[in-house]
């Protein structure tokens, strides 16, 4: 029985039974993460509930380091959220897709096999899509449209991946796939698109900012690590993902710089810290595998706290813009402390959380020798601190003084939920051991704490700011939108289909003006009687088709109305089969 | 409320005497790498003291220098350019 | 020369005397109702319908009848179930839609039980005459039924549309099989692969004659190019019809083809590979890129139900045993939630008022919810999405044709169904998000159509979630291949 306690269910059953509470909401919103998180500590290691289904090994749960890694962060950003969204506690919808995102997610971290974990992505897909239309304003709609479509290719192309994978293989099993073969590389194209990798990551800078404040908090910490799970199992040491890690969190930087909203800026972060997951998953080595999942722990919990203390600034001010915002300190410094706690954790300040596992990666590309990969590392560190460590906090709490009415600070439990990710991200930061202790590769040869790493790291992160003083004319926030490759499917798409729809238009009337030419020849040519039977018959056809055309009133795309084109168009591809057979083919 | 008030208190200070801290901190740190015991370089440069002070200091406006740069060049759009 | 009567195997064509016998009591029935209690024709229509099935159920050993021209298989079993189901089910749709047209009398039925019967007899054809007789009791019928609505211009121009094009077809057809016989002295499918495997003599006119055929059921399946009358006269047509029409019609046509084609791979001793396979990527992609600017539901239907006829197309370019359980699968499922959507469409309809343009669709979330949630759990399904049926259904055809080595294909089919996705989410992107124009009161639902819709609805979700039972039946169905 203990073989299938698996935490997941407790929150599928969770956002089932969440409509039959509505008295005690609040401690149900909190016990929820609370058994899951007994469930993950009882629940023992080896592969529970295996069956055949339709010929294929489904295994529901596999419990390893790797999954209970990840698990128990999970678990852990879950309780947070719930206590940060306490204050909307009966919003049952809200609560329902959060707990099925979650935990949608614990399944695919527990799925033993690509079925089921197809399965439950597609459940997370569509739940995370409730997280941001729910916020229920119509750019929320819009960026949840596109959010969900985006997600749909990458789920395409999973189904197609595992079809042809486990048609080569024989084997539906999720473990190391390797990108030999079409399926795996399908496969690793969806779970790029859910991690975010560039040219794949615009979904995520579009839909984030736009959900609701506590969507947002939980939107941050699942889709992308999930992805990042599924790369670092599946995918280990492909080459590719090393250089588009590095390329990303290069990618992250330089567009959160250029950022107005907030949560957006963040959002451009979270792709960039990926970004080192996603190259530790690549580079594969010990070093580099245990890092991925260090930093994928820590970066959840930093991440939450930011995506948290942002949220509390827009849901006391009502304002997203930086060049809205300025000089909130005052009224809001408990936030403001406690947000920085996460950007000094996601800078990688020494003592915070974001030290002992970024550094693991850093350290990773420096001993594979991979100086490239390292120093971009490097330079997006410095970047990390720059916007979220300065330019954000700078332009958002202080710069000037406050321009509208008084606001108060964020309600308690927000901060709660806030002093319980920082005391993570401190804790972690102090004492690695525990977190190191449950990495998937053991034993971790690993010493963050040495005099050259702490030295470096703090002359990095300090010249950062001393260029950040420097700069800072140079920084101010400006409204506007930055293009990126959305632009291909929000604008590009209406220019292909205009194309396409000209395209067929053009076929259509040459088709036309080809049969019309070839019949004026044929009149021409046998103006006999042999040949009025057929005109009459022909004529009368055609006026019925005109007749039709007038009377209906919708446009007809791509279609003309009249049966002379319909016709024409058979015996033109009748023409061409037969004479495929006749004179080209055996 | 008593931990927003010493919040504001020590932000207070930081106003007066934050900017001497900051640079002597800098100082320090630079002259202070000359002593630190360091394992072989990943490359030429690498294991000179004030080596990451310089690489975050360039890095800072390296960033900033591309990122406007694309900016101005093609990526700002007005507001409303996907509307 | 002595003429041998073959022995009359009634038993095997139970199905198809009990389906028109009940058409010819409905002809006689309609006399005493004159035009009223149409509920009445539908009744005795539905039982019709159950004891043909019946019928079919207790079809006995696979065998071939009357010298060879019929074969009474498994195969023909499966496919004849589902063209029971799917005329129940459009029975189910056609009262309330037929009532409010005033069109609800037992000619419809009969019409409607006449072309079961000449889908089961395709269906069942080993021979061209039994193949032509079938697929001419089934457009026949069809004709007439298109332009069921007389008093909508509409209707009329399906109809005679329908009819002129569908005629050229069948002269095609004909044309084809005269040439075939010609060539080879045989009208059966085994006589002229044996016949064609022995010699060339004739190679011309079997070609000739082998592609005309290729022409006349790619128009009846409506494989572009030979598709264009679809969507015209699905628009036209009734809403019933137009259900009947894109569901059954186009697996019996399958069914051939998958005789023609797939039985006997070396059919003609032609490669038909190449141009199936051409024709299956062309319709799929026309199909789905045509309907994405779609405004009509309709119109969009027609052109996504091209787009499902090059996905089954796709498991027929397989052709192997595999592939063609799943092709019979897919037009199981294809069946049960295209009716079913037609049947929503049906429902959401009023009184002198078509109402299938998408806006139409526009905050049908609010005023009927259960009616959306339907609607989305069809649409899902359509777009293959799991754990419908439509995703299995899809699923197990891909894998038969990745089995087969035909990757590009199987790549051209996931693009398309990624395309699709799209213009199927665009229902529920009207039903849940937009507000509608003008305030109607919510559709009022007709008993037999929430029947219907139930049905299906169960059925995508039981065939999505435990999908193996009926891809084994299929699987035992296709060993006579």
């Amino acid at each position: 029985m203990i073989d299938y306690l698996n935490p997941a269910w407790v929150y599928l059953l969770g956002a089932l039974g969440m409509p039959l509470v509505k008295k005690q909401r609040a401690a149900y919103l909190l016990a929820v993460p609370v058994v899951a998180g007994l469930f993950w500590l009882l629940l023992p290691m080896g592969n529970h509930l295996s069956f055949d289904f339709m010929g294929r090994q489904i295994t529901m749960i596999r419990a390893d380091a790797l999954s209970r890694l990840f698990g128990l962060v999970f678990i852990l950003a879950s309780f947070a959220g719930a206590l940060y969204g306490l204050h909307e506690k009966h919003r049952t919808n809200l609560w329902m897709a959060a707990f099925f995102y979650v935990g949608g997610s614990l399944s695919v971290v527990y799925a033993g096999d690509l079925i089921t974990l197809f399965i439950f992505s597609e459940l997370m897909a569509f739940s995370s899509l409730c997280l941001i239309i729910f916020e229920g304003s119509d750019k929320a709609l819009k960026a949840g449209f596109r959010y969900i479509l985006v997600h749909i290719f990458a789920g395409v192309c999973m189904v197609g991946g595992i079809a042809i994978h486990a048609v080569k293989t024989g084997s539906i099993a999720f473990d190391g796939l390797g990108v030999s073969d079409l399926g795996g590389q399908l496969i690793l194209v969806g779970f790029m698109v859910n991690a975010a990798v560039p040219p794949l990551s615009a979904w995520l800078s579009d839909a984030y900012p736009e959900a609701t404040i506590v969507g947002a908090v939980f939107l941050s910490a699942f889709t992308t690590k999930t992805a990042v799970y599924c790369l670092m199992r599946g995918f280990a040491g492909v080459e590719l993902l090393a250089w588009m890690g590095a390329i990303m969190t290069l990618y992250g930087v330089g567009y959160a710089m250029l950022e107005n909203d907030i949560r957006r800026l963040l959002s451009f972060h979270i792709i960039s810290q990926v970004g080192y997951m996603v190259a530790g998953a690549g580079m594969g080595s010990h070093l580099a595998v245990n890092g991925a999942g260090a930093h994928a722990f820590t970066h959840i919990l930093y991440k939450g706290l930011l995506f948290m203390g942002a949220g509390a600034v827009i849901h006391s001010t009502g304002l997203r813009k930086q060049t809205d915002l300025g000089g909130v300190y005052k009224f809001m410094p408990i936030t403001m402390t406690l947000y920085m706690i996460g950007a000094f954790s996601i800078s990688a300040f020494p003592l915070f959380s974001g030290f002992v596992s970024k550094s693991m990666i850093v350290a990773a590309a420096e001993h594979q020798h991979l100086t490239a990969i390292y120093l971009m590392l490097n330079i997006a560190s410095a970047g990390t601190f720059l916007s979220v460590g300065l330019k954000l906090p700078y332009y958002t709490f202080f710069h000037r003084e406050w321009r509208g009415e008084p606001v108060k600070e964020a309600p308690s439990n927000m901060l709660a939920a806030m002093v319980f990710m920082s005391v993570l991200c401190i804790g972690i930061g102090v004492f690695p051991g525990p977190l190191y202790a449950l990495l998937p590769n053991h034993p971790v040869h690993f010493e963050s704490y040495t005099p050259w790493h702490v030295v470096g790291s703090l002359q990095l992160l300090l010249f950062t700011g001393l260029g950040f003083f420097v700069l800072l004319r140079f920084l101010t926030p400006h409204t506007g939108v930055s293009l990126d490759t959305e632009w291909f499917y929000r604008k590009g798409f209406y220019y292909v289909g205009r194309q396409i729809t000209s395209a067929v238009y053009y076929l259509d009337t040459v088709m036309n003006t080809l049969y019309l030419s070839g019949f004026a020849a044929v009149k021409r040519i046998s103006k006999s009687g042999r040949w009025t039977d057929v005109n009459v018959v022909d004529g009368a056809v055609n006026e019925v088709g005109r007749f039709f055309k007038r009377t209906s009133e919708d446009a007809r795309r791509m279609q003309s109305g009249l049966l002379r084109g319909y016709a024409f168009t058979m015996v033109v591809a009748f023409v061409l089969i037969a004479g495929y057979y006749l004179f080209g083919g055996r | 409320m008593k931990s927003d008030k010493l919040i504001l208190s020590v932000l207070e200070w930081l106003e007066v005497r934050g900017l001497k801290l900051f640079f002597a901190v800098l100082v320090l740190l630079v002259a202070g790498d000359v002593f630190v015991p360091k394992e072989e370089g990943a490359f030429p440069g690498h294991t000179w003291a004030g080596f990451y002070a310089f690489f975050g200091f360039a890095a800072s406006l390296l960033i900033t220098a591309v990122a406007k740069g694309l900016s101005k060049l093609f990526i700002h759009k007005e507001e409303d350019y996907y509307d | 020369m002595p003429i041998t009567i073959p022995p009359i195997d009634l038993l095997a064509v139970a199905p198809e005397i009990a389906v028109s016998g009940f058409a010819c009591l409905l002809l006689m029935t309609a006399v005493f109702l004159k035009g009223k209690g149409g509920w009445v024709n539908a009744c005795v229509a539905l039982v019709g319908l159950a004891v043909a099935g019946w019928f079919a159920l207790c079809q006995g050993a696979p065998r071939s009848a009357y010298s060879g021209m019929y074969a009474a298989d498994g195969f023909t079993q499966f496919f004849k179930i589902i063209f029971l189901l799917g005329t129940g089910l459009v029975v189910l749709v056609s009262v309330k839609y037929n009532e409010e047209e005033n069109m609800n009398n037992g000619e419809y039925y009969a019409l409607l039980l006449f072309s079961t019967a000449g889908m089961m007899l395709m269906a069942a054809a080993s021979d061209m005459m039994t193949l032509f007789l079938g697929l001419e009791l089934l457009s026949i019928s069809l004709y007439v039924l298109a332009g069921y609505a007389r008093n909508r211009p509409g209707s009329n121009e399906a109809a005679l549309k329908y009819f002129l094009l569908g005629g050229f077809a069948v002269g095609f057809l004909l044309y084809g099989m005269a040439m075939i016989y010609g060539a080879t002295g045989h009208t059966d499918f085994a006589g002229i692969g044996r016949e064609a495997a022995r010699g060339a003599d004739n190679r011309l006119y079997l070609v000739v004659g082998a592609v005309m055929l290729l022409t006349g059921l790619g128009f009846k399946v409506a494989a572009v190019p030979f598709h264009q009358w679809t969507p015209d006269v699905y628009e036209g047509a009734p809403i019933p019809v137009t259900a009947f029409m894109s569901a059954g019609p186009k697996a019996a046509v399958l069914a051939v083809m998958i005789r023609v084609y797939a039985q006997s791979v070396s059919f003609m001793h032609v490669d038909w590979l190449v141009w199936l396979s051409v024709l299956a990527v062309m319709t799929m992609t026309v199909g789905n890129v045509a309907a994405l600017v779609q405004s009509d539901a309709k119109r969009m239907l027609a052109f996504s139900s091209i787009s499902h006829a090059g996905y089954a197309m796709v498991g027929l370019a397989a052709a192997t045993r595999e592939a063609v359980a799943s092709v019979a699968v897919y037009m199981l499922v294809y069946t049960l939630m295209n009716i079913a959507v037609f049947g929503i469409l049906a429902l959401v309809a009023r009184k002198n008022e078509q109402r299938t343009k998408m806006r139409d669709f526009a905050g049908l979330a609010r005023s009927n919810p259960v009616l959306a949630v339907s609607m989305t759990i069809l649409v899902f399904s359509l777009a293959g999405i799991p754990p419908m049926a439509g995703f299995m259904a899809k699923f197990y055809v891909l894998m038969a044709a990745v089995k087969a080595g035909l990757y590009w294909l199987v790549l051209a089919a996931v693009l398309n169904s990624a395309v699709g996705i799209y213009y199927y989410l665009r229902f529920t992107v009207h039903m849940y998000m937009d507000e509608p124009e003008e305030k109607l009161p919510p559709v009022k639902a007709s008993p037999a159509l929430v029947v219907a819709i139930a049905l299906s609805i169960i059925g995508v979700l039981l065939i999505g979630v435990v999908p193996s039972a009926y891809l084994e039946m299929a699987g035992r169905a296709v060993v006579s291949f």
